[in-house]
This record gives structure tokens, sequence and C-alpha cells, in this order.
């Protein structure tokens, strides 16, 4: 018998079935639509991580690295200062433990290859902007700036860029060659940088504002609030912001053999893992609040431990006691906590007759800056009791027409991805004020999810990142079938913990390229298609194609719309039904 | 070679024997050993070829429908549930013409939920152009097997062979496994076309016109009546090479029977034993056994029963709504006779309810004693 004679017996057919239209049988079609990962919603920069990670696992790690600033300059920055509430929105916890994202940050800076041609703008436009201080705030928004084409100059009074990174945090959180590096490219991209120069001593704010057509002032915060206790003027009495800027001009101020530092922010945490390091045997932090209300981060107040630094909580200094003219101890009262304050935190409560005394050399006061630019009166700019200068924090604009301001100095949340996020948003709303756009429109077009990050891309390439940046993908719509558990891979302390107090090297290293593939195979990806080809092989009607990088499109000739794509998407990418 | 084997085992050597190099299968109660069986052989290295494991019988069969349409020999075995999971495929491999060899071992169809032997579970299987060979014991099985291959290959048609849960599936007898190269000549390797050409490709179970269809059904019947003589043939070749055979039906001592004891399968070695014992008593009584239940050995059973004035049928398998399905044939079987005999059906052994000689001895002296039998079947039970 041969095929001749089968065709006798059986039915075959050497035509087409394409002329069934089976498609016309179903009513809804997928359709793929990219969104948010709660990630970046719940990042102040709005950096598109899944994005950044799908590339990354592709084996782009300069991709997912221009990703990362697309949104922010700083990655090797953040990715070792960060206090990640990206970790804490991860999908990924609901399922194991969340993808140590700030790691992952970190080694795209460290491995990752910046191409700046990339980022040259299309076209260079006349107006020039001018940037009061070289922190966070500033180089976030020369950077966005820059890259839209705008000439950007930037005024800083210390001898070196970098603000509260350079001057604040210590070398063994933040190496200084990593803040050079990354300032670096923002230079390279354009961005004039003039260090040693202070605003209302060498010139005068009036004159920088005639220079430009836009000014936007992120000057910090360096004065130290006062402790407002008797024998504050007391020698041995150090301010926190000045003892730390002391240290990274190499200049390190005279400590005593016994330390007290006051508050309970990074910047107390930061004196006291320092002052451990200039020698100090006894280092006390005294907070008046728990533990649980102490604004520094959970594993810089966790170190004070591994350093062998005392914490005494629910305690403030009353009074500095002096013997022979000299600082010799602190008295503290106890405190409880009461009802919440403006804050929403307990209000500590003194305890009568319940003081005690630190025996002391040397007090660091760490429980808060101040302003102390001046030259914000100059040119009638509506200010603050407190000296914080007065702005509309959904535009960044002052009452000045033409100036803007952002950080620590326009009161925005002392952190540094906070001042990332500030620097941004302020540089979109000064391209929509020298370009006339409706600020809020492209607010609307560029808000991630339901919080107040942006995303700056597609304001500089509408074509480009088509996703659904309000659709944010929550756990739910994981497909957690796809992906097996797995341990997150923390960064290795290094060195050995037992050497912290000795040296001013960075105490936490990077992740070793083995893991941090384990790492990115571990993130979801949620809302980015990642090519997995799921949907083109369970199509069970064959109407998926794939075109290249650009992803897959659905032959709605032949879908019968069972849903079999949207339903097992890992990530969410597709959906039912048509774009509203 | 002589050996204990269940009749499991014998079909699983027998597919060993044809060198089936496709195996798709599920396990199922009581088919279960032939699937272990299967795999040991695969493991052993002594499976010439691949064993699928799927995950349903209907996938089973739509692997080895596709399989044996790249024209290789593909076998399967299944039981029950899983054979009426594979409906919607039996008709495909009957309708695509492809000679796929599938052993069902009849065990009871849910609800309620039992395990022993009952042929329901083929005889549902009925009109989905399948032929049906149903087995008496465990070397019937492995040479029937055998003999499907030849069968099906030829007529293009796909071939159930069916034994009883338990009964034949586990009883361990002695049986003969032939010699391969006695086997390689009686069933040398296949020639069914490659319907899979990558350089002409195709569409099979492709829409058809009402007119195209009727005219492929006819084939099929057609084909399926070519059948009735191949399996005789083939029979009769294997009788001269191997020493056994069966024919489409067996007769015992019918020629002078007042009655005659009609059965298939397992139950027919009781029947044997049955019948011997009303003999030494002085009964006429014989016995016809039916192996081909599809295609229906109508002129086969008509030789057997002309004359004879009484028959009794034992079915153990029940078309609700009639009567035993084998009954039914039957009576429809020897319709065209002018001096047919009276029939009475019985239903006994469901769910492998025990089945004794004794049992047997008694229902064909009742059918003696009785003028005329009842118009639906008469239930054997023991409660």
């Amino acid at each position: 018998m041969d095929i001749k004679d089968i065709e006798q017996i059986a039915p075959v057919s050497r035509g087409s079935t394409e002329i069934f239209k089976t498609g016309q049988w179903g009513s809804g079609k997928p359709y793929y639509l990219e969104k948010t990962s709660p990630c970046r919603q719940a990042c102040p920069a709005g950096i598109d991580m899944a994005r950044a990670l799908a590339a990354a696992a592709l084996g782009r790690l300069d991709e997912a690295l221009r990703i990362v600033r697309e949104d922010n300059p700083l990655p090797g920055v953040c990715g070792r200062v960060c206090y990640h509430p990206c970790e804490q929105e991860c999908n990924r916890k609901d399922f194991d433990q969340a993808v140590n994202i700030r790691g992952f940050e970190r080694y795209l800076s460290d491995h990752g290859r910046v191409d700046l041609e990339r980022e040259v703008p299309a076209e260079c436009k006349k107006e020039k902007v001018s940037i009061i201080g070289s922190g966070p705030a500033g180089l976030s928004a020369a950077w966005q700036l820059a890259r839209r084409g705008y000439s950007v100059t930037i005024f800083e009074a210390l001898p070196e860029p970098g603000g509260m990174l350079r001057y604040g945090i210590p070398e063994y959180r933040l190496p200084k060659e990593v803040l050079r590096r990354e300032i670096g490219y923002i230079q390279q991209l354009g961005v004039e940088i003039r260090t040693g120069v202070r605003v209302g001593r060498d010139f005068s704010l009036k004159e920088l504002k005639k220079d430009c057509q836009v000014l936007f002032i992120a000057a910090g915060v360096q004065g130290a609030r006062r402790l407002g206790i008797e024998g504050e003027g007391l020698p041995g009495v150090v301010e926190g912001i000045t003892f730390l800027q002391r240290v990274n001009r190499g200049k390190p101020l005279e400590v005593g053999r016994r330390v007290a530092i006051i508050g309970g922010g990074n910047t107390a945490m930061d004196c006291a893992r320092t002052v451990r390091r200039l020698g100090a045997e006894e280092v006390t932090v005294v907070y008046r609040r728990s533990r649980a209300e102490m604004p520094a981060l959970a594993e810089e107040a966790a170190s004070l431990e591994t350093e062998g630094i005392r914490l005494v909580l629910q305690a403030a200094p009353k009074r500095l006691l002096a013997e022979g003219g000299r600082l010799s101890g602190l008295e503290c009262l106890k405190m409880d906590l009461g009802a919440p304050d403006d804050s929403g935190r307990p209000c500590p409560v003194p305890i009568d007759s319940s003081e005690f005394i630190l025996p002391v050399d040397t007090i660091i006061n760490a429980v808060g800056q101040v302003s102390e630019a001046g030259f914000v009166g100059e040119i009638g700019l509506s200010v603050s009791p407190t000296g914080l200068i007065a702005i509309d924090p959904e535009t960044m604009g002052t009452n000045v027409e033409g100036v803007f301001a952002g950080g620590d100095l326009a009161g925005e949340r002392a952190f540094v991805v906070d001042a990332v996020a500030g620097g941004k948003r302020a540089a979109l709303a000064i391209a929509c004020f020298l370009e006339g756009r409706d600020f809020q429109k492209e607010l609307g077009r560029l808000r991630i999810g339901a919080r107040r990050s942006i995303a700056f891309g597609p304001f500089l390439d509408p074509e480009k990142n088509q996703a659904d940046l309000g659709k944010v993908v929550p756990f739910e719509k994981i497909n957690i079938l796809c992906f097996p558990p797995a341990g997150r891979r923390p960064n290795p302390e290094r060195p050995a913990p037992d050497r912290w107090p000795r040296t001013f090297e960075e105490v936490t290293g990077g992740l070793a390229p083995a893991q941090m593939k384990d790492e990115i195979a571990r993130c979801f990806k949620c809302g980015t298609c990642v090519h997995c080809d799921l949907c083109f092989l369970l199509c069970p009607d064959v109407s998926i194609r794939k075109i290249g990088w650009e992803g897959y499109r659905v032959n709605t000739d032949y879908c019968k719309g069972c849903g079999q794509c949207a339903a097992t998407c890992p990530r969410q990418v597709i959906e039912m039904g048509g774009p509203a | 070679m002589r050996t204990l084997l269940s009749g499991n085992e014998a079909i699983a050597e027998a597919v060993r024997l044809a060198r089936v190099p496709f195996v798709a299968a599920y396990p199922i109660t009581p088919q279960t050993p032939i699937y272990e069986k299967l795999s040991g052989l695969e493991n052993e290295g002594r499976l010439p070829g691949t064993m699928m494991r799927t995950e349903s019988e209907h996938s089973a069969m739509a692997a080895c429908v596709a399989a044996s349409l790249t024209g290789v020999r593909t076998f399967t075995a299944t039981a029950s549930q899983g054979l009426a999971l594979m409906h919607e495929m039996l008709h495909f491999a009957s309708g695509n013409r492809v000679p796929v060899v599938m052993a069902n071992v009849n065990r009871v169809l849910a609800v309620p939920w039992a395990f022993g032997s009952d042929q329901t579970d083929s005889l549902s299987q009925r009109d989905t152009g399948w032929l049906q060979l149903y087995c008496e014991d465990g070397q019937e099985a492995l040479d029937t097997v055998l003999q499907a291959y030849r069968i099906a290959e030829q007529v293009m048609l796909p071939v159930m062979v069916c034994i009883d849960g338990f009964f034949t599936s586990h009883f361990i007898e002695p049986l003969e496994i032939p010699d391969q190269a006695a086997v390689d000549a009686f069933l040398p390797p296949p020639s069914i076309p490659n319907r899979f050409d990558i350089q002409n490709p195709a569409y099979i179970s492709n829409v058809v016109s009402p007119a195209q269809f009727m005219r492929f059904r006819q084939r099929s019947f057609e084909d399926m009546e070519k059948a009735r003589p191949l399996i005789q043939a083939v029979d009769e070749e294997y009788r001269q090479g191997f020493g056994r055979g069966y024919g489409l039906v067996e007769a015992v001592e019918t020629e002078d029977a007042e009655i005659v004891l009609v059965t298939s399968g397992a139950m027919t070695g009781t029947a044997r034993v049955a019948v011997r014992a009303l003999r030494d008593q002085g009964v006429r009584v014989g016995l016809l056994k039916i192996k081909a239940f599809r295609p229906f050995p109508g002129e086969e059973v008509q030789a057997a029963l002309q004359g004879v004035p009484k028959a009794a049928v034992v079915d153990r398998n029940i078309s609700i709504g009639k009567e035993g399905i084998f009954c039914q044939e039957l009576k429809a079987a020897l319709y065209p006779l002018e001096r047919r005999p009276q029939i009475t059906g019985y239903i006994a052994g469901l769910c492998g309810d025990d089945v004794s000689p004794e049992t047997l001895e008694e229902l064909v002296r009742e059918t003696l004693r009785s003028d005329q039998p009842p118009p639906g079947p008469i239930w054997v039970r023991k409660d």
C-alpha cells in the first residue's frame, strides 16, 4: 500500500486551512502591553528595575545600566546607600524573599559600561540653567536637563562636587571613587561644575540669576540644629555635619577617648561609626525615642552593635557637665513614649528624677540640620521660619518665576534617592517652563503608578517606552508556577565585621557574577516581556508570531480568544480584552 | 519457550516480539502491569524504540495515531475509564486508517466505582470502526496480539485485543513464547505508508463534503468486511507456524447439541468444564465461543447454530435498555435463518462476579426446562 492508496480510504488535504478565519469565532482577544513593577512605583526616583533586570537576564548589562541611568544618574551611590523602598514592595517577597535590587543596581554601576553617546541630546537648546549645589538633587536635575539639551552649570561652594555624598557619607559606606566616576559622566555630558564658589560670598544670587534663564536651588542644609541645653558652648562639643565634613576632607577633628553622639538618624550613625574608626574607645549613641522610631537605616543601626558602639535609647540630653573648663559628662533624662506628635511618631516625655550621667570627653551633636543659606533672601524668595525655601511640591517652583528649588533646602525628605527624585521632577518642571509645555499634562503622562515618582524616558522619547506606567502588577497576577523558589543572595560583608572598627574600607562588597546571575533570574520582571516564548509555545491556534526584539504579535484572524496566553503569562504582560 | 506468565505479561511479550518501536500509554488498573512490563523492557533495552508516558489515554491514542501516520508499528493498552476517555481518538484512529494495535483489559465502568472484569467498556466502543477480538486466556492473548499486527497492517484499520481484567490479566498460566525468528517470519517489518512528508505537506483529519464522507465510510465498512476472511487466513497461517489457532468463533460439540452455550472471553474456559460435566451426565450440550466481535462473524455463528433448538448466551456485560450485547448481536445474526434456535440471554459475572461451572450447568438445565424464554435477560445473582 502506498500513499496514493491511502488517499482513497482516508482524507488528506494538501490545500490550506487558512481560509477558515477561526478568529471570528471569539470575542475577546489578547493584547500585549507592558506594565509597571511595584518596585518602580516604590522607588522615589522611579527606576525601571524590572526592565533593567530583564535586559540583564539577556546578558545586556550595559543596556540595563542605561535603563537605570535613565531615571537616576547615581546608581553606584544609591546601589550602596539607598534605603531601598523598592525591596519592601518587591512582589517576590510574597513568594519567598525580595530580590536584592539595591545589590543589582550597585553591580550594574560596578560592572556596566556607560555609553554617553546614547545620551547626547538630539538638539542643543539655547537656554541656560544654573544650579546651586552639587548634591544628589542638583546632579540629578543637571543630568536630566543636559539630556534634554540644556546648557547647565552647577555652582558648588566646597572644593569637590557631591554635596553630602562627598562630605557627609563616610568612605566605608560610599567610596569617593564611585562618586567621582558618576559625577564624571554628568560632566562628560556637558554639565559644567564650578567648585569652590559660594553664592552670597563670591557672587550674589541676583547676579547668578541674571546670567541664566532658570535657577535651580539645591544647596542643602549644613547648619547643625542646636541642642538648646546648658554647656553647649563647651570645648569638646562638635557638630555632626562639621565632624563628618572634616573627616571627608582629610582633616579630622580631635576627639576624646569617650564620645557620645546625640541623634538617631543616619548622620548620627555615620558619626558614631566614624569616630570609632578614628580610635575612640567608648562610643555611645543617645536617642530619645525607641529603636523602632530611629530614622537611620535598619542596617546602619544594626552595625552599631557589630562595631561595639553602645546605644542608649529613650534618653535625652539635659545638660553638659564640665570639669576644669572642659567637657566631662552628659547628663540625660530617661524618656517615656507618649502620644504621637506631628511626625506620627510617639512623642518622648521626660520621666521626673530619672537623670543619669554619661562620662564623656566629646559630644557630637547629630540631631538634625538647619539651613544656613542666607543668600536665599536676596531675590525675594519666600522662606519658612526655619530658613527653608517654600516651594509648590507639585511643580518645585518658588514664588519667583524661573526659580525652582529642591532637596533638603526645599524641605524634601532628606534621603539621597528622594533628592534625586526632587532633582528629576524639577528638571521636568524646568523643561516644561522653558518649552511652554503644560506641566500637569506631562505629569499625568509620566506618573508611575499612584505615587509621586515619574518616568523621564518617555518625556525625552515618547516613541520608545510604551509601557503602561499607571498599571502596577500585583503579586496575584504573577504566574508563580513559572518560578522555582530560590533564596535571596545578599551582598557579602567584607572585610570581616570584626575588622570594621579599624578600617575605612567599604564594609559591604558587591555580588559575585554567579550570585548576581541567580539574583537576576529570581526577579519576576513584573510587567516586562522577557521574550520567554510561553505564549508562543502554548497558543493552541498557532496565532502568536514572534517579531524579534519587538516581542510578539497576535494573529487575530485565527486567535479564537481562549486566553491561555494571558492566563499563563508569568508577568502580566498579556491581558484579554483590548486597550481602552 | 514455555514459561509461567500472567495475561498482561504475555501481551507485553507479544509487543516485544512484534518489534514495536512506539508505545504510548497511561497506567490504569488492571492494565498497569502491561505498562510496567513494557517500561521494564525499555529499561533493559529490549524494547526496540520509545515508550512515551502520556498524561492521559486520550493523549496516548493521539500519539499512537500520529506515530502510525509516520509508518511505524504502534501499541497502547488501557482499560475501562481509560478507554472511555480515549473514545474520541478511537474514531480518529479508524477514520485515518492507522493500524494501531491496542490491548484492552476489560474492567467495569464507574459508577459505582469497582475493578472487576466486565466487557461493557470495550463493547461500548462497538461503532468506533475498530476490530475487536476477545481472548480466552493468556496464550491466546499473546498469539492474538501478533496476529493483530498482520491483520491491522493489511486492512489498515486499528485492532483492539481484549482480555478479562484480573481473570486473564493477572492469572499466571504456563504458556509458550514463540521464537523471535519465527515471529519475524510471520510478522515482517510493516509497509505502512509514511504520511508525514515535509516535501509534500498535507493536512489529515480535514473537513470533507457529505459525498466524500459517505465514500470514506463505505470504504471502511467494506474493508472491515474484508477483515473477516483475513482474520481466518492469518489465524490459519499462524496455526501452521506455531501450532495454535482460534478462528473467528470456536464451536465445540455443537453438531448433535439440543442446546448450545454461547460465551466470550475468559468465561469460555469455565464453560468448557461445564459442558464436559453435562455431557458426562448425558446432556447434549455444545459450546460456541465468539472471539471476533468486530467484524461480527455472522456466517460462522449461523453455521454453528443452524438447527440447534436452543441457545443460552451468557454475557459479562449489559446494554441497559436492551440486553446482553453478545446476545443481541447473536439474535440479529441468526434472524435470517429459517430454523433458528430459541435464544435465552443471561447476565452473569458483571464486575468479575464469580461464575462457576456449576452455575453454568444449572443455567443450561434451566434453559432446557423452560418452554419460552422471557422477553428480557435473566440475571444470574447469588444474593
